[in-house]
């Protein structure tokens, strides 16, 4: 009897386990931030839920999600993840002729039609995707955590070549035909030029930081920040040092360069406007919380998404505001401008679709009851 | 109250395993076990007095039973003759829970800078800009190497080695530290559930945490077991008595199945 009476203590134990085992196994999917790409009349917009919706640019009705299906949670008590492309995406989608290609973190890229958002092909790399595809010609360029990037054929996802990073690579590479090279910025501190043709390394350039984010091109310069507060500018050809600039903060953002000026945020929660062939700084612009890579030029004006939760579009020449939105969650991703609207979408996957001239909210996604 | 817990524990935890994994050859395996080493014993004037408190309550253990036996229908006598037993024993009974209560935040800063500076993901990375953007010998470490053996450090240990090794120390941390074998069976079950459900637990959460906190689990448990023993030893047992307190019964049956063959010669 006493046997017994030990051998029942140990029950809950036993059924403690066991719930354990069947019903929880397997990491939930972590959190990302939404990215979103406009193109042809409709936003594809990555959300949180790991699927890609694709809505109308003009009244937000979704056209179709993919995966249509959520797979249901699995297990005892139902606390396994719901399965959608199988892991978070912190990716934009890229767009060319009739295909979306979006790459997960699940380290898959997918081909869609666009039409429908059925899947055409996958394409499988060691380790996960952060950086949006590019795609140019027909070609999709893509960088994976697993330190490559990837040239594939943008019809079939055949690989053609990879070039051997070192380190993580998070950030687009910049695909430069004029010249047939190709700028690899990594996590391991370093930006690369590659030739195009064939993945071959042309020159390297170090800073004191991890890279995160696509350099730009500004006529012969390489611009791009590092997580060592610094704004670099390199001589596109050479790899040569042309001038930096120092913020005060994680720069994790591609800069935009426009008619001569170059505009950077920071994790210093400041945008500054850099003069192109000196590094100069022209003004500077305070938000309140941290600019990572959200910036958008259109008709004079620079838009500016922040943690804050705030939209500013500022005076792009003095940067004064001109007008500010606030939304209901962080703005972490890049903005997409189009002649219609100016598309945001924060971290906690809500989509808005703005005036461009004054900041009235066209559209919200998902709509009020759907919220609900 | 964010704010100071990040800046008075958080940041100092995470300038710390970030020095050490500098001084270490970029191991952060290794510097996670060398600041866990230094951080229990820079606690252990703190955990010190608990656990030898609670020592000296598990060998109290048969006259308290015996006081509450005597005193069952009369609980106010009873938690007099109890204070008066502590007064005579000098010991403090909530003396053990202070220095645990203090030491509480440093332990949870100490967990939480791992799996900060373990970011390997964009989100995770971004929150840890917040801690080390402004010192750029620090920011150039970053991101960490997380490989060390066959593992990823910020990911789940897919051989299963680390959760069975958590399994298996916080079980003999445990043991060695909980009171011997109680004379009210419906306690001795509960503490024999709690000695295999918590071990158990912990081992399946490290099934989905990242490797790197298992590594940290791992270390501070075989450092409490060794403290425990050096406790112990001080207290006039052998190491033999106090393997044998881990198995009592094991002990027990030995020891009877030697006056069993000593009866029949």
């Amino acid at each position: 009897m006493k046997v017994l009476k030990k051998k029942w203590g140990l029950l809950p134990t036993i059924v403690i386990a066991v719930l354990f085992m069947t019903s929880c196994s397997g990491s939930a999917p972590s959190a990302s931030w939404p990215e979103l790409t406009v193109a042809g009349g409709t936003v594809y917009a990555a959300l949180t839920d790991g699927r890609v919706h694709a809505l109308d640019a003009d009244t937000g009705s979704e056209k179709w999600v993919f995966p249509a299906e959520v797979s249901k949670p699995s297990g005892l008590l139902g606390c396994s993840a719901p399965k959608a492309t199988e892991g978070p995406i912190y990716a934009a989608p890229a767009v060319s002729d009739d295909l979306v290609y979006v790459g997960s973190y699940n380290s898959t890229l997918y081909a869609l039609n666009t039409l429908a958002g059925v899947k055409q092909w996958e394409f499988s790399t060691g380790d996960r995707i952060v950086a949006a595809p590019v795609v140019v010609g027909n070609t999709v360029y893509l960088a994976s955590a697993d330190q490559h990037v990837y040239a594939l054929d943008a019809a079939t996802g055949t690989e053609r070549w990879r070039f051997s990073a070192g380190n993580w690579v998070w950030a687009s590479p910049l695909v430069d035909q004029d010249s047939g090279a190709m700028y690899v910025a990594t996590m391991g501190h370093k930006v690369y030029r590659v030739r195009l043709s064939d993945g071959t390394q042309e020159w390297e350039f170090t800073t004191q930081g991890a890279i995160a984010a696509a350099p730009a091109l500004a006529g012969d310069l390489l611009i791009f920040g590092s997580f060592d507060g610094h704004v670099y500018a390199v001589d596109a050809s050479t790899g040569e040092e042309r001038w930096t600039f120092q913020t005060g903060g994680w720069v994790w953002g591609t800069p935009l360069a426009v008619d001569g000026v170059v505009y950077v945020g920071s994790q210093d929660r400041k945008v500054y406007a850099l003069d192109v062939e000196s590094g100069t700084k022209l003004w500077e612009f305070q938000a309140n919380g941290a600019v990572r890579d959200t910036l958008a030029y259109g008709e004079g004006t620079l838009y500016v998404g922040s943690e804050d939760k705030m939209v500013y579009a500022l005076d792009a020449q003095t940067g004064k505001p001109k007008w500010t939105f606030t939304a209901e969650g962080s703005i972490l991703s890049p903005l997409a401008l189009t002649e219609k609207a100016l598309y945001v979408v924060t971290t906690n996957g809500q989509v808005y679709a703005l005036d461009p001239v004054d900041g009235g909210q066209l559209w919200h996604y998902p709509p009020a009851e759907e919220k609900k | 109250m964010g704010q100071l817990w990040n800046e008075f524990f958080i940041q100092p935890m995470i300038y710390a395993s970030l020095w050490l994994y500098q001084l270490l050859g970029h191991n952060f395996a290794l510097a996670i076990t060398v600041l866990t080493i230094a951080v229990r014993l820079l606690t252990l004037p703190l955990t010190l007095p608990a656990q030898k408190s609670a020592k000296k309550q598990q060998e109290l253990q048969p006259k308290i039973q015996a006081l509450q036996k005597k005193y069952a229908k009369d609980k106010e006598r009873q938690s007099q003759e109890l204070m008066k037993l502590y007064k005579e024993e000098g010991i403090n009974p909530m003396g053990g829970c202070l220095p645990l209560l203090i030491q509480l935040p440093i332990i949870m800063a100490f967990y939480q800078s791992i799996a900060k500076v373990l970011a390997d993901t964009p989100l995770a990375l971004y929150s840890l800009a917040g801690f080390v953007a402004g010192n750029t010998a620090m920011t150039s470490l970053i991101p960490l190497s997380s490989k060390f053996l066959w593992l990823n450090l910020a990911r789940p240990d897919p051989r299963y080695v680390l959760p069975i090794l958590v399994v298996f120390t916080s079980w003999l941390q445990q043991k060695i530290m909980s009171p011997g074998a109680s004379t009210d069976p419906q306690a001795a079950s509960m503490n024999q559930t709690m000695q295999v459900t918590m071990p158990l637990m912990f081992g399946f959460l490290t099934m989905q945490w990242p490797s790197g906190l298992a590594i940290y689990f791992v270390v501070t448990n075989i450092v409490s077991i060794i403290i425990q023993v050096v406790i112990d030893m001080q207290g006039g047992k052998s190491f033999r008595d106090v393997l044998q307190n881990l198995w009592p019964q094991a002990a027990s049956g030995k020891r009877a199945q030697v006056k069993g063959r000593k009866k029949k010669k």
